[in-house]
Order: C-alpha cells, then structure tokens, then sequence
C-alpha cells in the first residue's frame, strides 16, 4: 500500500464547513498524497474537557483512539484538536495506563495540516550536505526549499559542501562521451563532499547523485547518497516537533 | 504580649504540604551554596583594573539617562564639593523659604567640608549626629531640605541603582525627604550587577558581620509616578532629583573625563 | 472585596463601554506587555531565566514552613514583632490591636493588595483612625471613594480632567489638568499625613527568608515614606512571598520589576529586618510583620493549585509571567470541579442541565451513527432559523442558550450532511458541496 495520511476532521470543519475540508483534500491531492477519512470519527473531546466535564471528554477521547488506532500518519487541520490529543489526552488518561500508552503513541503521528506540510517529521541521524544540481538550482531558482526541509528533519544537521551548486560532471550521455573531463568534475565535488565532514550527501536529481555515488563507491568511501525524498521518508511520524 | 499563632499556623502549612504537622522541618541544605561561589564572584568585582572601571562607568551611565539620573564624574573631592556647592546656589526651596542642606556623617562626606562652604550663602548644613537617639529632632531637620547629600555602599551599574545600608550618622530619610538627592561614592563602589552585589554580601568578611542591617534600600533615579493618565512626572514622594557624583580614581584620570557638565 | 460571577459580568460590560478605560489599558498593555517580553529578553541570564524562576518559586512554596520559620526568627532576632494570621478577621484585628496599644490616630498606608483583600481600610476607619492611601492612583481613588481597578494602575479609568476637578473640589487648588500641577499637589497635601501620621502599613513584595528583610517596591517612594517616618511600621505579607536566600531573592526581584514595569529595578526596593537599631536616626520604634494565611493553605494542600502560590504579583500573566505559571492549566482544573462538583473544596455541580447535555453529547460521540442521525435532523430543523433575506444564508438568530452567539454574530448553518459521510474516496471531487 501507499503510504497515505488518515485525516481527522474537526467537528467544526466537518459540520460546518465541508469547502474547507474539500481544500485541504485538493492540497493532498496536488501533492498526490492518498488520504483516508475514517466515518466513524467523530470529535476529539474538547468541548466536554474545556468545560470541565472530563469523564464525558474522556469517553469521546476513548472513541478517538480506537477510531484511530491503527492510522498510521494522522493529519488535522485544527490546532485546538492536537493541542487537546498531545497535552490533555495524557492528562485524561493518568489513571488508565493501556489508554494512556496509546494516547503517548497517538501523540507521535498526530500531525497539524500546516505542520505536516512544512515539518514532516521525518527523523534521521548525521550531517547531511546538499548538492544544488543546475537545472533546480539555475534553472528553477530553487535553493532555499530543500535546505528548508533538510533543516525540519529532526536529529538532521545541514553543512553546506563548498561551491555546492558547481557541476557534478553528469551532465548525462556527457559522463559517457567524455569520461575523463567528467570524472575530474566528480572529483572535485566528491572532495567537496569530504571537506564539509557531512556523512550524507543529499539532492533533488537523481542524475547527479548515481554520479556522485559511483564515484564515492569506487573510492570505498562510506558516505551515504540520498534523493531528498528518501531522506524526507526516514522515520516519518518518529521526528520530534518545535 | 499576645500569643502570635506561630506553631498553629505552621503546623497547618506542613499538614498541607503532606508533612507531619507537628515535627519541625529543617533543611539547611536549602541555604546552602556553591562553596567559593560567592567569594569567586565577589573577588572578580571587587579587583576590576581600570580599564573595566571604566566599561562599568560607562554602562551605569548609560542605564542612568532613561532613569533620569544625573552621574557626574568628578576628579576629586574640592570638585565634587564645587558642583554641590553650585546645585545649592542654584536649587530653589521647596518646603521652605529659606535653604537648608541634611547630609551623612560618612567619612567621603565629611571630606566635603559643606558647612563651611556653605555658610558663605548663609545656607544651613545640618550632619546626621553618630550617638543621636532621639529619632524626631533629625527627621524635623530633613523633612523640609532642599538637599540631601548621601554616599552609598554600591552603584550597580546593571540598573543604575544605588545601594544604600542604614547605620548610625546615615539615616534612611536623607535620600528620601529632600528635594534633591546627591549621592558621592567612589569608582571603586561601582559594580555590575545585583548578582555581584549579593555574592560581596554574603562573602565579604565586614559585609557578612554588618548584615543587610535594618533597612537596605536600592535607589534608581528620582521618584516617579505615571498613575495620571500615565503620563511620566517625577517627584512624586521622595526627591525630584537624584544626582551622582561619581569620585574618579586618581590613576584612571584622563582628559576630557571630569568635564561634564551639571 | 467579592466580586461574584454576575456582578463580574455587569461589572465587565460596564468596563467594556468605558471609552477611558478601554484606551488606557490598551496604551498599558500596549508599553508594558511588550516592554516586558523586551525586558525579559535582554537579561543577562537570556528570558529562560523565568523558567529557573518558576522552580525557586515551587520550592520555596515547597518548603514554605522551613523559610517562614526561619524568616521570623531572624526578623524577631533584629528586633521584629511577627504575627501569623489565620484569617482576614485575625490580621485586621491585630493592626487594630497594635494601633490601641500605640494610641495611633493617623496612618498612611502604601499600596497592599493584601489589605484590600483583608478590608483593613473600613476596619480601621470604624475605630476612628483616619486612613491615608498614599500611592498617587490609590490617592486618587479613595479621594473619589471609588475602587482600585488595577494593581499597578488603580486609577487608570480616570482621566486628567477627572483628576482635576477632583483634586480642585477635595484639596482646595485651581482645577487643572497638568499632571505635573496635579502631582505637586498630591505631593504637599500627602507629605503633611507622612509627617503626621503615627503608623505606616504597607503590604510586602517579597521577603527573604535567609536574612529576614521583607522588601517592598515603589517608584513614587510613598512605602518608603510610610517605613520610615511614623513611630510604627506594620507589613503584611500573604504566606506564600518568602525566598529562601539572597541569591535567589534577587533573580527574582529582577523579574518582577522587569515583569510589573519593565523595569531593569523597581525605582525604590527597601529590605527592611526589623525597627530601627540604637543610634539610628530614623526609621519606626516597632517594625510588625502579620503572616497571613486566609485561605492560602487550602490552596497550598491541593497539588493542583499550589502553583498558584508562586505568584509574585507582577500583575500581567501567562505568556508575559515572570515565574511562568501554567494559568491554562489551572483554569481547567477549575472548571472541572465546577462541573462536577468537588467535596474537598466544597464545590457542588454548577449546572445539572449542562451535565446532562454533556452526558448526552458523549453518548452520540461515541455512537457514529446516532451522532449522524442527530446533526442530520438538525441540520434540516435549522431552516427555521435561516434567514431568508440574507443572501449568504447565515443564521441570525438562534434561541435560548444560543442566543449569546447571534446577539452580535451570525452563524453558519450546519452542512446537511458531515462531510466525513460525503466523503467519496474513489471520487474526491464529487463530495457534495455545503448547500
């Protein structure tokens, strides 16, 4: 199966404002992320636990969990609705450790719309450098975006590589018409690499980085080479959050 | 005398925090500190070299213009004693039609020499007394003054703020009751911050065996009140002018320094 | 003073309609509340400095036997009087005592909300004492035999052109509306009742245990006047504001002069450890420090509401809290024992109707199908209330409780069907659409 989001509506969204939900569905759609809607979902508790009435919010809070209980990347647009899952579900559920445990884990996917989009949560481990490949960073003018990301991965630090948006040498059937001149171009940018003391190399074109990784292969070096979107992958839902 | 509820009103704040209410807790760990802490930090701020003087100079000077202080370096005592001698001329009595001036008995103080400087303008000096115990006499004497003239134990350069202990010959209502306030201290009583002048307190040998004394008040700037419309107005109780005079060491003197002008 | 839930409500509208009042706290909260995130960022220990604060605070709270006993006995070493009070009526009676005692007829007071909180004022003007508030607001305000209406700003609901008139009728001066004039004013008439006044009484910031110094602050200097002229110098502190030592006593008072004004130090701090000593001067004969409880240790006993005792009365709170107390937090502990009644405050359940429809509420939450079944008819039930001149279809109004909200807003009808029973997953785009 594909990977997917579950979304949970807020009650306002849901019974109010279905144009709002229809956008957030047009967004995943453009990003082509497939999403799940669980029917049976119904309200988070706050109403009832903003009231005072926490054996009420508690029951409602109960239902959340089994609805979602095997989602696996779970997606709202309404900041109250996590704030209430994250801070007040373990608070609800002190006394009852089974629920409390699935409560803790639910926090861990549970994500704001605008904060999946922007921080993803993804989780890796190491200094990761960035390769600015030609026709993204020249052609499209588009630099900052993916450094964005990589600095939202949790545990992962940016380094920049020196010259990082100098040629790999891959330039395609040119890496095989002119082995030589190419080959010093993956030179200097494999040293570049090295110099930045990053342990992962990292870019959005996957040209340059079977190039930059036969190169690093050949020369028994351990970095590692990822597409962004690998990187991105990497313990999604196990990233910490601001 | 009345029974003051002590244990009583004790006993219920342990029962409260789940104590047995009738077994007296102590924990002197709770007072205890860093060992070296204080002294480490006092030692820095007390052997500043002249060039850190000057910063910390500077930076209370600073602190002192939103405060609506007046610092003044001065080069020495016949200066110091000129400028409060020229604020007398200048200042118009209050409480009174004529002019009188309350001062410290502190030995910086008595340098100043005020009385006989003063008499010339027929302008009154009256010295807080060393073995006075009669309290009302001195505070009839400063409640109208047009001046009062104060050191201080510290200047905190941090907030502008001086610290004044009260002792024998150095009454609280000097700083207080007057018109203007003049305070006179040394470079060498400024220091940075309350965090120096709590670790000075607490290790210093003569400051740990004075304590804080009765009352030990910061001062940091004239009086002031916004409660009209929150418009600014100084003098509301105490003085409506404080100004320090600020004795600069004799080997930190360079030109230019003691030429501000009052 | 109490103010109940439905007198808060009309007081609040009252307020709400006051065009003074409504300037006046947005210019305060305008300075202020940004000055202080402001202050708070430029100490030298960096604006985390409040969380470090905020454990002082617990511990204090924590120990609070072991410092308030080692605050009085070092202020009873240094000569003090130390009284613990029980109870608003104990405290009151106890200045009352000590004013008998003392033939005290005048008494110049400098700002203490304990002293509201404990109506010492009245107390000691039933015993013919004159009282004297001498915090200019304060002034102003028992001048107009008004109420305070906010702690470090007690007359801001007054404009100057109020304050002069008052000032012209009570002190007898040409009116004007200068607030340096008016000041002056103030000035004269209330250093008159510090030189006459037998007793000063003034509430306590914050004392420290380790040295036994209470200190209060003020940039007026009216505490320092009240502490340090009458023969008699009585301080109440609520039990709570006690520091264990001078190191954390100053990290704290930093924050509050930072957290009440924006201030790097309040203009006036005095730690004061008892009367005054032989060969000093000036300063009160008797120095008495009344202890008081009313109420505190209840709230002390309770794990959930002891945070609230770290509270150093800067008067702003949450995001601007010098010592970062959880407010949120609190406050829905609170309605939860509205809700559903508490035996160990003696709560009992606020509305029985509201608990039932909250009963009511989890039921259909937890029942998929009914809670579709319920918004279904009502969505159809709302035609009713559907205006149809509007073009947007919004409701207007809505009856009983509801009604709060269409007294000045509209609201969207309800969709007909939940859109997470529209959903299509097959076919996204053809969910229905809101009408």
């Amino acid at each position: 199966m594909r990977p997917h989001v579950t979304l949970f509506i807020q009650c306002l969204l849901d019974t109010f404002h279905p144009a709002v939900c229809q956008s957030m569905l047009d967004v995943f759609k453009h990003l082509d992320v497939p999403v799940i809607i669980p029917k049976d979902q119904t309200c988070c508790g706050q109403p009832a636990f903003n009231a005072g009435y926490r054996l009420e919010a508690r029951k409602a809070a109960s239902h959340f969990l089994d609805v979602f209980q095997n989602s696996d990347v779970i997606v709202c647009p309404s900041g109250s609705c996590v704030y209430m899952i994250r801070h007040h579900y373990p608070l609800l559920f002190e006394n009852d450790p089974v629920r409390l445990n699935r409560s803790r884990e639910i926090c861990t996917r549970i994500y704001e719309f605008s904060e999946f989009l922007v921080d993803v949560g993804s989780a890796y481990s190491g200094q990761v450098t960035y390769h600015d490949s030609r026709h993204l960073a020249r052609g499209l003018g588009i630099r900052e975006q993916p450094r964005q990301l990589i600095r939202h991965v949790s545990g992962a630090t940016l380094v920049e590589m020196s010259d990082s948006d100098r040629c790999c040498g891959f330039g395609g059937a040119f890496s095989i018409k002119y082995p030589d001149i190419s080959s010093a171009l993956v030179d200097d940018k494999v040293h570049a690499i090295l110099a930045s003391g990053a342990d992962t190399g990292v870019g959005c074109d996957m040209g340059c980085l079977m190039n930059i990784e036969g190169r690093l292969s050949r020369m028994g070096s351990g970095i590692r080479v990822m597409h962004i979107a690998e990187l991105l992958a990497n313990g999604l839902g196990k990233g910490s959050r601001p | 005398m009345n029974p003051n509820h002590r244990n009583e009103f004790i006993q219920r704040v342990r029962a409260a925090l789940g104590h047995p209410a009738h077994i007296c807790r102590k924990a002197p760990e709770l007072f205890r500190h860093p060992p070296g802490l204080h002294a480490a930090i006092a030692d820095q701020a007390l052997n500043r070299n002249r060039s850190e003087r000057h910063i910390l100079l500077d930076r209370f000077r600073q602190e002192a213009i939103p405060l609506n202080l007046n610092v003044i370096g001065v080069e020495g005592i016949d200066d110091a004693a000129s400028i409060i001698v020229r604020l007398a001329s200048q200042k118009e009595p209050e409480w009174e039609r004529t002019k009188h001036v309350v001062t410290w008995a502190h030995p910086l103080i008595d340098k100043l020499d005020l009385s006989e400087r003063l008499s010339a303008m027929n302008i009154p000096v009256h010295a807080a007394g060393m073995n006075d115990t009669d309290r009302d006499p001195f505070i009839q004497l400063a409640q109208h003054a047009c001046i009062g003239v104060t050191s201080a134990d510290y200047a905190i350069a941090e907030s502008g703020t001086l610290v004044l202990k009260t002792r024998p010959g150095q009454p609280r209502c000097v700083s207080l009751t007057p018109s203007t306030h003049i305070a006179v201290i040394t470079q060498n009583d400024l220091i940075d911050s309350f965090r120096e002048m709590v670790a000075i307190l607490q290790s210093d040998p003569a400051e740990v065996a004075e304590g804080l004394t009765s009352c030990m008040t910061f001062i940091s700037g004239p009086s002031k009140t916004a409660d009209i419309e929150a418009c600014m107005v100084h003098g509301a109780h105490g003085p409506r002018e404080v100004c320090v005079l600020v004795l600069l060491m004799p080997d930190q003197l360079t030109k230019g320094q003691s030429s501000d002008a009052v | 003073m109490i103010i109940r839930t439905e007198q808060y409500v009309h007081e609040a509208a009252l307020g709400i309609r006051n065009p003074v009042l409504q300037i006046s706290l947005a210019g305060l909260q305008e300075r202020l509340g940004k000055g202080d995130l402001a202050a708070y960022q430029s100490l030298p220990e960096g604006p985390d400095l409040r969380y470090v604060a905020h454990d002082m605070r617990m511990s204090n709270i924590c120990h609070l036997d072991i410092f308030l006993e080692t605050l009085t006995d070092r202020i009873q070493e240094q000569g003090g009087h130390v009284f613990f009070a029980s109870d608003a009526k104990a405290a009151v009676q106890y200045c009352i005592d000590v004013a008998a005692r003392n033939d005290v007829r005048r008494v110049v007071k400098g700002k203490s909300m304990v002293s509201e909180e404990i109506g010492l004022n009245p107390a000691l003007e039933a015993e013919g004492i004159e009282v004297t508030e001498t915090d200019l607001g304060e002034y102003i305000v028992q001048l107009a035999n008004g109420h305070p209406s906010h702690i470090i700003a007690p007359a801001i609901h007054k404009t100057r052109e109020d304050v002069g008139r008052l000032f012209s009728e009570k002190l007898g001066i040409p009116f004007t509306s200068d607030p340096p004039p008016l000041t002056r004013a103030a000035r004269n008439a209330l250093r008159e009742k510090f030189l006459n006044a037998d007793m000063g009484i003034s509430g306590c910031n914050l004392a420290c245990a380790q040295t036994g110094h209470i200190t209060t602050l003020s940039n007026e200097g009216n505490i320092r006047m009240a502490s340090t002229l009458p023969r008699i110098h009585i301080a109440i502190m609520g039990m709570e504001r006690v520091a264990a030592t001078l190191d954390e006593h100053q990290v704290l008072l930093r924050l509050l002069s930072r957290g009440a004004a924006a201030q790097k130090m309040a203009g006036y701090v005095s730690y004061i450890g008892g009367p005054r000593q032989p060969g000093h001067m000036d300063g009160p004969d008797a120095f008495h420090l009344v202890i008081l409880d009313n109420g505190r240790s209840r709230i002390l006993a309770d794990p959930e509401f002891r945070e609230m005792l770290c509270c150093i009365r800067c008067v702003w709170r949450l995001n601007v809290c010098p010592v970062h107390i959880d407010i949120p937090r609190m406050l829905l502990a609170l309605r939860s024992k509205l809700a559903d009644g508490d035996p160990v405050w003696n709560v009992k359940r606020k509305s029985r109707l509201e608990k039932a429809s909250f009963v009511l509420w989890s039921w259909l939450v937890t029942h998929p199908g009914l809670y579709d079944m319920v918004l279904g008819l009502s969505a159809s039930a709302q035609n009713h209330w559907l205006s149809s001149k509007k073009e947007n279809r919004m409701i207007s109004k809505l009856p009983g409780p509801l009604s709060g909200w269409t007294r000045s807003r509209d609201l969207r009808p309800l969709a007909k069907k939940r859109f997470v029973q529209t959903y299509c997953p097959g076919k996204p785009d053809e969910s229905e659409s809101p009408e």
